[in-house]
Parts: structure tokens; C-alpha cells; sequence
């Protein structure tokens, strides 16, 4: 029986500028997780200053920052679970938001 | 509009004793946008990004790239789309600019952040104000982020 090795994909992740200077200014890194959860560790594990940034302590993401694949938030998908095929887009999108607010 | 801007002045979101080392530069052209969009949008805030080039001396806005306010109370707040922000990040590598920083307007209300600002900041970005009143004044300052308070960044228009 000939077994196929299963293949990781290649998907790029789009880092935003505020988070850039934690991987040495690259704005695009590419991954080769199975799935964006998987796609986001790696990256926190190739820039290690960059993951705690992208983390809590107990491992789920910061909760400031969306995660879209394509143009599409993760969370109206399948989360961190997401599959990630390749040549798919990952962005880090962090909060943008103020005003006077009183 | 309180009677003086010290009454505004919240010492736990702004640290008047230092400055940004980095100037802000734009035009003349982009200051009359920003002015322009902050009336068109009063009584609501406005808001979108400032692009051009870093340097170690200055950060130059060339473009002006205006998003929706999709905040829900947008006479007191504003809030950036997700996809405006990925749209705006990749509009900015394709045309190899620097997202230098985020604008927004403050109806009735002086050109200083407040501590919904300070909350969402990002310590790289300038964050340029405009205040707007019903009358059309306009005035415009920069600030920056910087240990966990926001400190005033000098413009310079050229």
C-alpha cells in the first residue's frame, strides 16, 4: 500500500504594522500550519518576542486582535480551527477604535 | 465646549512634559481634506489613516485614506472595520507606503485624546485629532503613544 505523506500548505500572514517590529519588519511571513490556529503558533514560535503579543497566558489570542482568512473574520468560520489552504491570506487585524467619548 | 481646554486635560492620558521626537508633515492639500472631512462628517467623528514615509527625522503623510466610522455611537466614538484595516495595511504594501497613523475627529471637543483613545492605541502611530465645532473651526494636533500616555507630536506643513 502506497501511503501519501499529507503535504503542509504554504499560506502567507499578513502582519500588521504595529506588530512589525517584532519580526524584524517582514510584512509578510509564510506558515505551513494546517490550520490558521496552527499558521498563528507557528509564526509565534519562529518570532518568539512576537507571541506574546499574539497570545494570552493561558494560549488563546489577545482579545484586541481579529484574525481574518481572506476577507473573511475567523470567528464567522470555523475560529482557530479554520483550514488553511494554500496560497490563502492570513491578516492580524488589531482594534482600531477611540473617540472623545464623553 | 467646557469654558478652557485644562478642563479637558485628563493627566492620566496625556503627559504634557514630554514631546514626540518625530515631527508630522503634510501639505497643505491634506490639511484641507482632513479639515474638509471632519466638517462634512460633524456632529459624528470621522476617522481613517494617514500614509507616506518614516524617516528618523519625520514621519510624511502623502495620502489621506478615510474609512467608515462603523462605532455605534459615532457622535462620541469611532471604530475601524476589520477589513478596512486589511484593505488599507494592503493598500499600503502594493504602493510601498508606511501606515504612519490613524486620524479621527473630536465634535465639540478639543483636539487632545481621551482615555477611550489611549484605551485602543498603538504605540507606532501618530494620532492626529481634528477638533470641529457648528461653526467650522478646525483645529488639528498629533499625539503618540508613549509609556502607556499619549504625548503631543509636533506638524509641520510644507
Amino acid at each position: 500500500m502506497i501511503r501519501h505523506k499529507k503535504s503542509n500548505t504554504m499560506a502567507t500572514i499578513i502582519i500588521p504594522t504595529p506588530l512589525r517590529k517584532f519580526t524584524d519588519n517582514k510584512a509578510k511571513i509564510i506558515t505551513s500550519g494546517n490550520s490558521v490556529g496552527e499558521s498563528i503558533t507557528q509564526l509565534g514560535e519562529l518570532h518568539p518576542d512576537l507571541s506574546k503579543h499574539l497570545f494570552k497566558q493561558c494560549g488563546t489570542l489577545q482579545s484586541f486582535l481579529k484574525i481574518y482568512l481572506g476577507d473573511r473574520d475567523i470567528k464567522s468560520l470555523e475560529n482557530e480551527e479554520t483550514p488553511v489552504k494554500d496560497e490563502d491570506v492570513i491578516s492580524i487585524i488589531p482594534a482600531i477604535a477611540g473617540g472623545k467619548t464623553l | 465646549m467646557k469654558a478652557t481646554i485644562e478642563e479637558y486635560l485628563d493627566l492620566n492620558v496625556v503627559d504634557l512634559k514630554k514631546k514626540e521626537q518625530l515631527e508630522l508633515v503634510y501639505n497643505e492639500a491634506i490639511e484641507a481634506e482632513l479639515i474638509q472631512e471632519a466638517r462634512n462628517g460633524y456632529p459624528y467623528e470621522i476617522a481613517g489613516f494617514l500614509l507616506g514615509k518614516k524617516s528618523e527625522e519625520s514621519e510624511i503623510v502623502s495620502e489621506v485614506y478615510p474609512v467608515n466610522n462603523v462605532a455605534k455611537e459615532q457622535e462620541r466614538k469611532f471604530e475601524i472595520h476589520g477589513l478596512d484595516y486589511l484593505k488599507v495595511e494592503a493598500y499600503a504594501l502594493e504602493n510601498k507606503l508606511d501606515v504612519i497613523g490613524i486620524y479621527h475627529s473630536h465634535p465639540d471637543y478639543p483636539a487632545i485624546p481621551s482615555r477611550h483613545d489611549l484605551e485602543f492605541a498603538q504605540s507606532v502611530f501618530a494620532y492626529a485629532i481634528v477638533s470641529v465645532d457648528g461653526k467650522g473651526s478646525t483645529l488639528i494636533n498629533s499625539w503618540k503613544k508613549s509609556n502607556e500616555k499619549f504625548i503631543q507630536q509636533s506638524i509641520k506643513i510644507k
